[in-house]
């Protein structure tokens, strides 16, 4: 390449200029920013400058079952990506890969919900979920009409109905995943199996599972720190109600700093999102281990 | 006699498999085609059933949504954001891939891993500093503010995609060039970008989806009907006319159009580009 190194830096720094400067103009100093705002209280308005408080915001968000609450919430829909999204997403992948007739129309109908804007899913979700919606009409034909209920105005199912909804739409964006995973597990092995006697459902669950491993790391990183900044759907879907009940910490943060301008209080449940989401992510990667070069 | 039972074996596996396939697609697709159907009914007809047909087809509400909601200027103006996003992000994040990949730079790597931080980084947290850097700057209701932003939070994505394809490009087409006198600018935008192609159509089209689906900062920054994008614009219209559905649902079926006739062209990009978003991690 161009030996003079003078030049190569300058040219170097020249190019990555305008990428680095926004990237820590706008995402690096502002993340820092925010953690040293969770020890301050403020209201808001450029006059009134912050004040310190130390760890009064933290002291007051751990001892708020509000914020207990969002957190289980979180829970709600890591178990929902486990339960459901991850078994669906697989069963469509293994659906689409297996090219039986019309597999790219069930294609198409499971991902056209994922390139959709959130509010319109979300939505259209909303209405189908009216307590005199489609749904409900669908428990009353098939004679479960006693479950029917306002499923996003019931304190008790606000939540579940959010969770069970964003898996269904988002299993549609994992079953890629599981895809370009299947797509990468070498046909002859399965020859070989078969040349074994191997059936159809003694491949799966011995080849082709254990063979996905690199997609099932990659689904559930993606889906646990997912599921930790979730906030578009139920912000569409329940604005965090009805009461709370559908609350998480993203849904927290906005409403205290943008309705009721606790932007101190709200930078430090910003900040237990940060870290909640970097010990996921750091947490999982060593969990799964680095599988690249096992099995070649 | 075997082959028979063969045959019927793998045909009521297929049963099975439809069996379960189809349903799926229906609850995928159900949504969008209740939709579509109410968007013609009058509020009486719309709840209550699951499949009817409306028995007066009012195709006004489309008109209605137009007036009242403003949806082909949110519409305008979520494009306007998108494309212009989307042109500034191939750009920036090429130059930048370029030099982390073919630049011989001893702390190359190191930049690689602090854009790749970036990935990590929840939205959210950040929420308030940036509020109050637009606001020192007057960027509320500016769409200008939303393109620099999202320019810079696909920019950690992008630049990884790119990185990971440049790599992949042989460096004997660039030492020729060099030799005959080629420096790194007319390398870059006469060689290595053309090549680029793909990777470039990829980060498109995951830019373009993820500014024209946006909410959060939209919500944020945005207070002035005009400068609505559809994401708020959709959100705005359910709050007012919480009595008469026909037209909200007219609103939402607008909205979604562009998106699904994308899709439609560019169905194999749009998976594939999701695809390498979402296996980043």
């Amino acid at each position: 390449m161009i030996n003079n190194r003078w030049k190569r830096v300058s040219v170097a720094i020249i190019f990555l200029l305008p990428a680095l400067t926004l990237y820590i103009t706008l995402m690096i100093v502002p993340i820092f920013q925010s953690v040293k705002l969770s020890f301050y209280s403020w209201n808001g308005v450029p006059a009134k400058l912050p004040e310190f408080i130390g760890i009064s915001n933290f002291e007051r968000m751990f001892c708020d079952p509000d914020f207990w609450h969002s957190m289980v919430n979180i829970g709600w829909f890591i178990l929902g990506s486990i339960v459901i999204e991850m078994p669906l997403a697989l069963i469509y992948a293994l659906i689409i890969n297996s090219h039986i007739p019309g597999y790219r129309i069930f294609r198409v109908s499971y991902f056209i919900p994922v390139i959709l804007p959130i509010t319109a899913v979300g939505l259209m979700w909303r209405f189908v979920l009216y307590p005199t919606g489609a749904f409900n009409i669908l428990l009353q034909t098939i004679g479960l009409g006693s479950l029917a209920t306002d499923w996003l105005g019931n304190m008790n199912t606000a939540v579940f109905a959010v969770v069970v909804i964003n898996k269904i739409v988002f299993a549609g964006l994992n079953m890629l995943i599981f895809i370009a995973g299947l797509a990468a597990v070498p046909t002859n092995v399965y020859e070989a199996a078969s040349i074994d006697g191997a059936k159809p459902r003694q491949r799966l669950i011995y080849i082709t599972i254990p063979l996905l491993k690199e997609s099932f790391k990659i689904f559930t990183i993606t889906a646990v720190t997912g599921s930790i900044r979730m906030f578009d759907i139920l912000y569409v879907m329940t604005g965090g109600g009805p009461n709370g009940s559908s609350d998480v910490p993203a849904t927290l943060l906005y409403f205290e700093a943008f309705r009721y301008d606790n932007f101190g209080y709200a930078s430090s449940i910003g900040t237990v999102i940060l870290l909640l989401s970097l010990c996921a992510s750091v947490i999982l990667n060593y969990f799964f281990g680095n599988s690249r070069g096992e099995c070649k | 006699m075997t082959k028979l039972i063969s045959k019927i074996k793998v045909l009521s596996t297929r049963l099975l498999i439809y069996l379960f396939a189809i349903p799926a697609a229906i609850l995928g697709i159900y949504p969008l085609i209740f939709t579509l159907i109410s968007s013609v009914k009058d509020n009486s007809e719309i709840f209550g059933t699951m499949f009817s047909l409306p028995s007066i087809y009012h195709f006004e509400y489309y008109k209605m949504a137009i007036e009242y909601a403003n949806i082909f200027s949110c519409i305008k103006n979520s494009f306007e954001i998108s494309v212009l996003a989307t042109f500034l992000v191939i750009i920036i994040a090429a130059f930048a891939a370029y030099v982390i990949a073919r630049i011989d730079i001893r702390i190359n790597n190191l930049i690689m891993m602090f854009f790749i931080v970036g990935f990590m980084l929840p939205v959210h947290t950040m929420l308030i500093p940036l509020v109050r850097i637009v606001n020192t700057f007057n960027g509320r209701n500016n769409l200008l503010t939303l393109i620099i932003l999202y320019t810079t939070f696909e920019l950690p994505i992008s630049i990884f995609l790119m990185v990971g394809y440049m790599k992949g490009i042989s460096k004997e087409i660039e030492e020729s060039a060099i030799i005959d006198g080629c420096g790194y600018l007319r390398c870059m935008t006469s060689i290595i970008l053309p090549l680029s192609m793909p990777i470039i159509s990829t980060v498109g089209v995951i830019t373009f989806l993820y500014c024209y689906n946006e909410l959060i900062f939209g919500v944020i920054f945005l207070t002035d009907k005009t400068k609505y994008t559809i994401s708020i614009g959709l959100m705005s219209f359910v709050g007012q006319r919480s009595t008469n559905y026909g037209p909200i649902f007219a609103s939402i079926i607008i909205a979604i159009m562009p998106m699904i006739i994308i899709y439609m062209f560019m169905q194999e990009k749009v998976e594939s580009g999701l695809t390498a978003g979402a296996v980043k991690g």
